[in-house]
């Protein structure tokens, strides 16, 4: 199973919430509405998906382990 | 990629719509030219007979056509009208008369 | 060879192109916002959204030179900037200032999210339906070719996937798709 390595660009991120809605698990808006991740690292490939989704492409997802 | 191509459109569908504005702009300036401001004037005839006739001023620029005929108040025959740049629209009878330029 | 007020008609051509491009602008926003075309779209839909914004600023932009050039207006800088100083129609054109003012604010408030938060900025977004109507009741007031039938028409064209977008979005479909997501994954 890879492992990813998850980041989130604040300056990007503008509280689209699509990355919630791709991997609830592993995004939450903060008090300021601006995303970030619940695990930095994680073999859910959802977050492949959520960083697709993001209009501003601010998560940044990076492979640490190979499947 | 994008930016040019709305860009592109958006000037395009400038162009088109001034296109349409600017032909269709000459057939409306012509009918109102034609219509002009409407006026009641006394006109003389040579029997000391008074004609009332209405006269359209048009708009400078507009062309003038020719003149007949305007109706006649209190007796007397009808003459032709000279034709001197005005519209004379007959008050009672039917034929339109002359074309004006307005000074 | 009779005249042709060339100025007048780009600011007719022009007020209809920026009127067109914003209000689509404006629709994918809301397409965006209420996630009809899907999230794998968002980031095309916001691309096409900011593109299409800065093209209608740049038309409106065009239609205000084109309303100082034409020589039948007399419109001053002031008659085209400030609400209320333009001597023909000062209310509808003062519509049409305000939505122009209001709508650059909102297309930089974008860059400015650093300063005012993603909250705030997202607040200040909803000024953009309060823009829409200026900007419809400036074209349907001042606009000389949307009178009679064409000015219903386009208020109908306008007005009817907006309120559409609207309607979806108060039924808030997205913070409950966010909602059943968590609940499934709990």
């Amino acid at each position: 199973m890879p492992l990813y390595r998850v980041t989130i660009d604040r300056s990007l991120c503008s509280g689209f919430g699509s990355c919630i809605e791709a991997s609830p698990r592993l995004f939450r808006l903060d008090g300021e509405g601006i995303a970030t991740v619940t695990v930095a690292e994680t073999d859910d490939a959802s977050v492949l998906e959520a960083a697709d989704a993001c209009p501003m492409g601010a998560i940044l997802v990076e492979e640490v382990r190979a499947a | 990629m994008r930016r040019v191509f709305a860009a592109v459109l958006a000037l395009w569908s400038t162009l088109a719509i001034v296109a349409v504005l600017a032909w269709s702009h000459h057939p409306a300036a012509t009918t109102a030219a034609l219509q002009g401001t409407p006026a009641t004037v006394v006109v003389r005839g040579p029997n000391g007979t008074s004609q009332l006739a209405r006269v359209l001023v048009l708009a400078p620029g507009s062309t003038a056509v020719a003149s007949t005929h305007s109706s006649t108040v209190g007796g007397g025959t009808a003459t032709a009208a000279t034709a001197t740049g005005g519209v004379l629209v007959p008050t009672s009878a039917t034929q339109p008369v002359a074309t004006t330029r307005a000074s | 060879m009779s005249h042709v007020p060339l100025a007048w008609f780009l600011a007719r051509a022009s007020g209809l192109v920026a009127f067109g491009l914003l209000t689509l602008s404006m629709w994918l926003g809301l397409a965006m916002s209420t996630r009809l075309l899907g999230t794998r779209r968002q980031k095309a839909l916001l691309g096409w959204h900011r593109t299409l914004v800065w093209t209608g600023l740049s038309m409106i932009g065009l239609h205000l030179i084109s309303v100082l050039a034409d020589p039948t207006l007399h419109f001053g800088l002031a008659a085209v900037l400030v609400p209320f100083a333009a001597p023909w129609h000062p209310g509808a054109i003062a519509a049409g200032i305000v939505a122009g003012w209001l709508m650059l604010m909102l297309a930089l408030s974008f860059r400015a999210r650093k300063w005012i938060g993603a909250r705030g900025w997202r607040a200040l977004h909803y000024a953009s339906f309060l823009a829409f109507a200026l900007v419809l009741g400036h074209a349907l007031t001042a606009g000389s070719d949307l009178k009679g039938v064409s000015g219903s028409l386009l208020a109908a064209l306008s007005l009817g996937p907006t309120l559409w977008l609207v309607f979806l979005r108060l039924l808030d479909r997205p913070r409950k798709r966010l909602a059943a997501a968590a609940a499934a994954n709990a």
